[in-house]
């Protein structure tokens, strides 16, 4: 495939369990630090190891906004405005229909919707507050950032579980390539940790156990020990352009887009398919008219559950062959856990991180490898003076969507 | 309790003020409801509860208020329109 548009991307930013900043991030990869706590209600008995930010974003808006905002659409609405500022742009008013947005969630406004569901069946009330709608539609926090920023083009949600932000940057990535658009702000969020949520996914007896000794290592990726995933929340955005349009403002590029695929397992709801995962990862090679000996690291899906890290890395050895055995892998949701729709582009950022930084990060708790998921591990420790020119960033969503992004260094 | 335009007005300078943190200085009769910053959902919310605090039922729908409305024009619309206690 010839690419008509070089993407490159020109912003970065995050509100995250590892780290509230770009800095802030690279700080908690550079010493393999855990954002994983734990995590109760009163709701349920079950206490749950959860990657979590432990503050309030409400004092960052006005009181009267603050009804229409689930704290999903604050965390969004900060990290776009960190990338936005990070690219040194601010409003896209003067760009009309050729700025878009791309936004992926897999739940939205969970926080408020559950709030609803205790006025109406706890407290028997017959009508939701006037705000109630706005703040648990999926496309709210799209929205609240295209009011702000006035992006005039396509403002679109996906919403495909943990491919939905990797789905919206390879929409963003392939409209600005084709020329439908100049430049697009693409990322996700996701404010999951309620008990609604963590009640429903512990009904899928995916939820990783509380690490008896310590809770920060409660994700396990690819070891042995692993018990499950663990649920986080979080948002981050990039802000990408046409390689033209960034030069000729003299942007800074933080990385080259290189390429982008999207297969489906067309197999089971719950259970993901190593075909259909290798398919989207052999399409992104295609894309980036790359080989697989070529790309320097690889940040997996694998949420530290029996089955799909397994998967994962079959899927891998089959896309990447023999190279599979020399790329570098990690999983850095052993730190900030499992971002659901905002996990693909907080571990993109990961990556362009680790291409600037020379740096792969490590899967923490990793001592005891599962043979099943035999790969080219990074356990524990970062691997620094590390230089690359390419990574893959690759998400497995519940229902079959794969998605792979290849970030590049910009030559 | 008092259901006249005055004690209407005080009531929804209450709300603007303790719910959505509107300084109480800046919400005058004359000030408009634009200029405060409130939308229609917010006077949706004003008047859901108004019904609470002065036991009557307001007629959102037959209200109609205009877009530039000032807070004395709303106590006084809702005045007009007041139905009997619930």
């Amino acid at each position: 495939m010839k690419n008509a548009r070089d993407v490159v991307i020109t912003g970065m930013g995050v509100i995250s369990p590892v780290g509230t900043s770009i800095t802030g991030l690279l700080e908690y990869l550079e010493t393999c630090r855990s954002g994983i706590r734990q995590w109760e209600s009163h709701y349920l008995t079950r206490k749950f190891p959860a990657a979590t930010i432990p503050q309030s974003f409400e004092a960052d808006f006005k009181r009267i906004e603050l009804p229409y905002l689930d704290r999903c659409a604050q965390i969004a609405i900060l990290a776009a405005r960190q990338a936005i500022t990070d690219a040194g742009l601010d409003t896209f008013e003067h760009e009309g229909p050729r700025a878009g947005l791309y936004f992926g969630s897999a739940r939205a406004g969970t926080a408020s919707e559950e709030r609803w569901f205790e006025e109406l069946l706890l407290e028997h009330r017959q009508t939701a507050k006037p705000f109630a709608v706005f703040s648990i539609m999926h496309n709210a926090p799209a929205a609240h950032i295209s009011i702000r920023h006035q992006i005039l083009g396509p403002v679109m949600t996906h919403s495909s579980a943990c491919t939905s932000s990797g789905c919206a940057i390879g929409d963003g990535y392939r409209q600005i390539r084709d020329g439908y658009v100049d430049v697009a702000i693409a990322g996700g969020a996701e404010a999951p940790i309620t008990a609604s949520v963590l009640g429903a996914w512990d009904g899928t007896r995916a939820i990783a156990t509380i690490d008896p000794e310590d809770v920060g290592l409660s994700c396990r990726p690819f070891s042995n020990k692993r018990t499950g995933l663990v649920m986080g929340e979080g948002a981050a955005f990039i802000v990408m352009e046409s390689r033209e349009r960034a030069e000729r403002r003299g942007a800074r590029i933080h990385g080259r887009l290189a390429g982008y695929g999207v297969a489906s397992d067309g197999y089971h709801i719950g259970s993901p398919k190593m075909t259909g995962q290798a398919e989207a990862m052999s399409l992104a090679l295609a894309d980036a008219g790359m080989a697989p000996d070529e790309i320097g690291y690889y940040n997996a899906h694998a949420t530290a559950t029996k089955g799909g890290d397994a998967i994962e890395a079959q899927a891998m050895r089959l896309a990447f062959g023999a190279a599979a055995d020399r790329i570098p892998v990690s999983s850095t949701k052993s730190i900030h856990g499992h971002l659901l729709g905002a996990a693909s582009v907080l571990e993109l950022i990961i990556s362009t991180l680790s291409i600037q930084h020379q740096m792969i990060p490590a899967t923490l708790g990793l001592e005891d490898i599962d043979p099943e998921c035999s790969l080219h591990h990074v356990p524990n420790t970062p691997l620094r003076g590390y230089p690359i020119r390419s990574a893959m960033s690759f998400s497995s969503g519940l229902g079959g969507t794969n998605t792979a992004l290849i970030v590049a260094k910009d030559l | 309790m008092d259901r006249t335009p005055d004690a209407i007005e005080v009531k929804i300078k209450e709300i603007l003020n303790t719910e959505f943190g509107i300084d109480a200085e800046q919400i005058t009769a004359e000030a408009t409801m634009r200029d405060l910053g409130v939308d229609s959902m917010h006077v949706v919310y004003v008047m859901l509860d108004l019904e609470k605090a002065l036991d009557v039922k307001i007629p959102l729908e037959e209200l109609n208020l205009p877009k530039q409305v000032t807070v004395r024009a709303v106590a006084e619309t809702i005045a007009q329109h007041l139905v009997a206690p619930k």
